[in-house]
């Protein structure tokens, strides 16, 4: 049945047409001409024998008067008439003394295949023989008649059959040659008048196809009305698609382009660049010079937005964009692949004069109208290149390449412009792979806290500690670098949970064996901070290990705006206002400093170990700590002093009135075991 | 010498009449053999017909042409005097009159009758013959039986010979066959009819003797010359040559 379908499908219009009316005429024929064939085969085979009777009936006259005359002649005479009919086996006169005056007699008809059949089935009640007494009126008296004789007569009904069947067989072929004439003149004319025009349609528009011009309309001159109305149909319908296919590729060209640019700055994006840099690379012949990748980053980007708000950050990506088009017009397009990282392409040879151009071109002074206000915002640039086939070959190598000597620029100060060289690469390979080693001790938990101790000065007594992220217990060494890649990476998040989790399970059973005023002090990144729901998360964390908010440290770098950011407000009063304690870390070492104590309320202030390391010899260290212990007190916050290694040190600070003491002088970080036997054994501190 | 000058005036009377010396009569008479004035005989037509032919034609330049063909056709052919002029031995009617001459007789024959003698079948009783007409009569198709003063008595002539006519009677189809008494006996000793036992030959007694005659076509050129013609040999037939014994 698949196969019949099949050949269906793929035979041509006309040839299944023709199939089908040849088929339809010959079930037809067939039907048809067998019911009329077997009425006709039965009239046939009656009206013949009807016929042999008649002719039978029209001896009997002259055979009565011969055999009443005895006339021989006449008799063989009219007999002789039937020696070419077939119909009759015999006939016999025979006249009234017995003789036989004079017969025909024919051979049997073999019966056809089917004569048999019919003869049984349709004239089995047909007489095969025929005996007839024939009377002769006495010439000498009308009213008397004279037998003469009988006439016997045997029909060949198989002779008779046979040639009604074979009149049959002659219909049906009849009909099969007819159907097959009337099929071969229907499939001519089908041909001519649809299937040659239906051809000539799907050629035409293959042709349009192969040309390139699938919306080219038909010039046919078709007769018809319907196939007119195709061609016609088909024109309109190209028309409306051609129409449909341009708005469709203006519509396509505007997304493309939205694809392909920012919307801020309606420079390229990296994915264009990724494509630009794809075709470019491959057309760079040996003897042609090299390709620089430019990449520029806008030194601290994310505090102009902290501070001034994300529409001045918006304003100011503008203004550097349009900057450096004017400033670098021979190598746009501008690309802006992040939020502040733009790139370009150049192609020359003359590199040195390149890296002169971009080295002056890293400073943007403009004025901005922020919060109501103008405000003049000077601005650098970090600037990182990259050679193609020199440093790499493709499109993510190279723009990888620049990125490192991006790093290197940051690394080298900010405002400057360092090429990328493989050391630099393989620094930030380790950068990588210390991110992945990162990724997969977060995920199985395998890391390590250690806390370090934090002292009153007064009195010695332990008041806190600090939790501190170690990769492992075999190593004390803090990973710098590792916690850097997660802040930059935004890994930080998950980490710190992870590690606010781990303090308060080490923690909570052992509130009670510490004194009442001892606090908890736990890194946060202010990225962890800016999450709206940061504080009612922490809530739930505490209430789940039952742990007193204000019991709870949170020590904030000052690395990271914060000042601005409404989410930060928000967590920050509210963990304030169930008891939550703020530290500002490293103080002195970052930025705006003094923004943060004046604008974000603090309870503790943390002076960096590097302003006491070179105590109490260093009078300008000393000078320093003091001017920053004045300054908490006038702000009314308590300090922790860091990195006390020698009791001068301690003295010092506690002659300066600093609160707490935090460093090797009282203990080096310490693993949660280490730190239970450190507090239950008083005698063991300052070892 | 009358006699010379008589023959010299017909010969010249028939010069004129049949218009050259190549002129050629033709007769027609029945195929059927009726001896002894007609029948095959080595292939060959005998008979008395053939003798009174060759003795009319036998001082004329003319020749004579006999054709033997079925009786009725004979008749037809004669009558219209185009392919045949003159019948032989036809009987007279008054019928054919209206379309032939009759020549002077030149012979007779005896009416007879046949019949099937059997223990079974009642001899047929004839003195005269009106008595045939208590009896089923067959007779020949076609034949004149206007001499056996039968008038008004259906005959069967169904049979169209002889031989057929015997049949009948054997058959018992009839009681009596007609026929003429020398025609039959010749054909029996000729062995060429039918004989079975018990079939009886009789003449009719006290019937006149059946004339014969020639009949010539009305409608023939000079049909009345062709008549003289006749009549003048068949009377020179029945006058013996003054040197005959």
């Amino acid at each position: 049945m698949k196969r019949v379908k099949h050949l269906l499908d793929t035979r041509s219009l006309t040839a299944r047409f023709t199939f089908f009316v040849v088929m339809l005429t010959v079930v037809s024929g067939l039907v048809f001409g067998g019911l009329l064939g077997y009425e006709s085969m039965r009239e046939d085979v009656n009206e013949q024998y009807k016929i042999a009777n008649q002719r039978i009936n029209f001896i009997q006259e002259p055979a009565r008067f011969a055999l009443y005359h005895l006339d021989v002649e006449i008799v063989r005479a009219l007999l002789q008439s039937f020696q070419q009919d077939l119909a009759y086996r015999r006939i016999d006169l025979i006249s009234d003394q017995g003789k036989n005056v004079g017969h025909v007699q024919h051979a049997a008809a073999e019966p056809a295949l089917l004569t048999p059949l019919i003869k049984r089935v349709f004239f089995s009640d047909l007489p095969t023989q025929r005996n007839e007494r024939l009377f002769h009126t006495s010439p000498f008296n009308a009213r008397k008649t004279v037998y003469v004789g009988r006439l016997h007569a045997d029909f060949d009904l198989n002779h008779i059959i046979n040639k009604a069947t074979a009149a049959l067989f002659n219909t049906f072929w009849l009909t099969c040659i007819q159907a097959l004439v009337l099929g071969i003149l229907v499939a001519a004319v089908f041909y001519a008048s649809v299937g040659r025009p239906l051809h000539a349609i799907t050629q035409t528009i293959r042709q349009h196809a192969r040309r390139g011009q699938p919306f080219a309309t038909l010039k046919l001159d078709v007769s018809g009305r319907e196939l007119k109305q195709l061609v016609r149909h088909y024109n309109e319908h190209a028309s409306r698609g051609e129409r449909y296919l341009n708005e469709l590729t203006e519509a396509n060209r505007v997304l493309d382009e939205q694809a392909r640019r920012d919307p801020l700055t309606q420079d390229y994006n990296r994915r264009e660049l990724i494509q630009r840099l794809t075709a470019t690379l491959a057309g760079i012949e040996s003897g042609s010079g090299p390709l620089a990748l430019v990449i520029w980053d806008i030194d601290g980007f994310a505090r102009i937005n902290d501070r001034y708000g994300q529409d001045i950050g918006d304003a100011v990506l503008k203004e550097v964009s349009t900057r450096l088009r004017h400033a670098f017009s021979d190598g746009a397009p501008l690309y802006r692949l992040q939020a502040d990282i733009f790139a370009m392409c150049f192609s020359t040879r003359d590199i040195d004069q390149l890296a002169t151009r971009l080295a002056a071109a890293l400073s943007v002074e403009t004025t901005l109208e922020a919060q109501k206000s103008c405000s003049t915002i000077e601005l650098t640039l970090s600037a990182g290149m990259a050679l193609a086939p020199d440093h790499a070959a493709t499109p993510e190598s190279l723009l990888q390449a620049a990125h490192i000597g991006l790093a290197n620029a940051k690394h080298a100060g900010q405002q400057c412009l360092r090429t990328y060289s493989p050391a630099a690469g393989d620094q930030q390979k380790r950068k990588v792979d210390a991110l992945l080693l990162l990724k997969e001790r977060l995920a199985d938990g395998d890391f390590a806290l250690a806390y370090q101790p934090q002292v009153c000065l007064k009195d010695g007594s332990l008041k806190g500690c600090e939790a501190l992220f170690r990769l492992n217990r075999n190593d004390l060494a803090a990973p710098f670098e590792l916690l850097q890649e997660a802040e930059a990476t935004g890994l930080i998040v998950p980490l710190g949970w992870e590690i606010i989790r781990r303090a308060l399970t080490d923690f909570a059973p052992l509130l009670l064996a510490l004194d009442d005023d001892f606090r908890l002090g736990i890194n946060v990144s202010p990225q962890q901070l800016v999450e709206p729901g940061f504080s009612h998360r922490l809530e739930q964390l505490l209430q789940h290990y039952r742990f007193p908010a204000d019991r709870l440290d949170l020590e904030i770098t000052e690395g990271t705006q914060l000042i601005n950011n409404h989410s930060f407000k928000n967590n920050h009063r509210r963990l304030r206002d169930i008891g939550v304690s703020f530290s500002l870390d490293d103080f002195g070492t970052g930025y705006a400093s003094i923004e943060y104590l004046l604008f974000i309320g603090f309870d503790f202030l943390k002076i960096d170990r590097q302003f006491v390391k070179n105590l109490p010899e260093d009078a300008h260290s000393l000078r320093v700590c003091r001017a920053v212990l004045t300054l908490a007190r006038e702000l009314d916050c308590r300090t922790v002093v860091e990195g006390i290694e020698t009791p001068a040190q301690e003295a010092l600070m506690r002659k300066h009135q600093a609160t707490l003491g935090q460093g090797y002088l009282y203990a080096r970080p310490l693993f949660i075991e280490d730190f239970i036997r450190y507090f239950k054994s008083p005698s063991e501190r300052k070892t | 010498m009358r006699r010379w000058l008589t023959a010299a005036l017909l010969t010249l009377t028939a010069s004129q009449t049949f218009g050259s010396n190549n002129t050629q009569i033709a007769f027609c008479h029945d195929s059927e053999d009726r001896p002894p004035r007609f029948y095959t005989h080595g292939g060959e037509w005998q008979g008395r017909d053939i003798d009174v032919l060759n003795h009319l034609f036998a001082d004329s330049p003319w020749r004579y042409q006999l054709d033997a063909i079925p009786w009725r056709r004979c008749l037809k052919s004669t009558q219209t005097g185009k392919q045949h002029q003159a019948v032989l031995s036809a009987t007279y009617s008054v019928a054919r009159t209206e379309h032939y001459y009759f020549s002077n007789s030149y012979y007779s024959l005896t009416p007879a009758y046949l019949y099937m003698a059997s223990a079974d079948r009642e001899t047929p009783q004839i003195t005269r013959p009106t008595d045939l007409y208590h009896y089923r009569v067959c007779g020949i198709a076609g034949f004149n039986y206007a001499g056996f003063n039968l008038s008004g008595k259906q005959i069967d002539q169904g049979a169209k010979d002889l031989s057929q006519l015997v049949d009948k009677l054997i058959a018992g189809r009839c009681d009596i066959a007609v026929s003429r008494f020398e025609v039959i006996q010749g054909l029996r000793e000729r062995g060429e009819l039918p004989w079975p036992a018990g079939l009886e030959l009789r003449a009719i007694p006290r019937a006149s003797l059946e004339r014969y005659y020639m009949m010539v076509s009305r409608n023939a050129p000079n049909a009345k010359q062709l008549l003289r013609f006749i009549n003048h040999g068949i009377e020179r037939l029945a006058t013996p040559p003054r040197d005959a014994p």
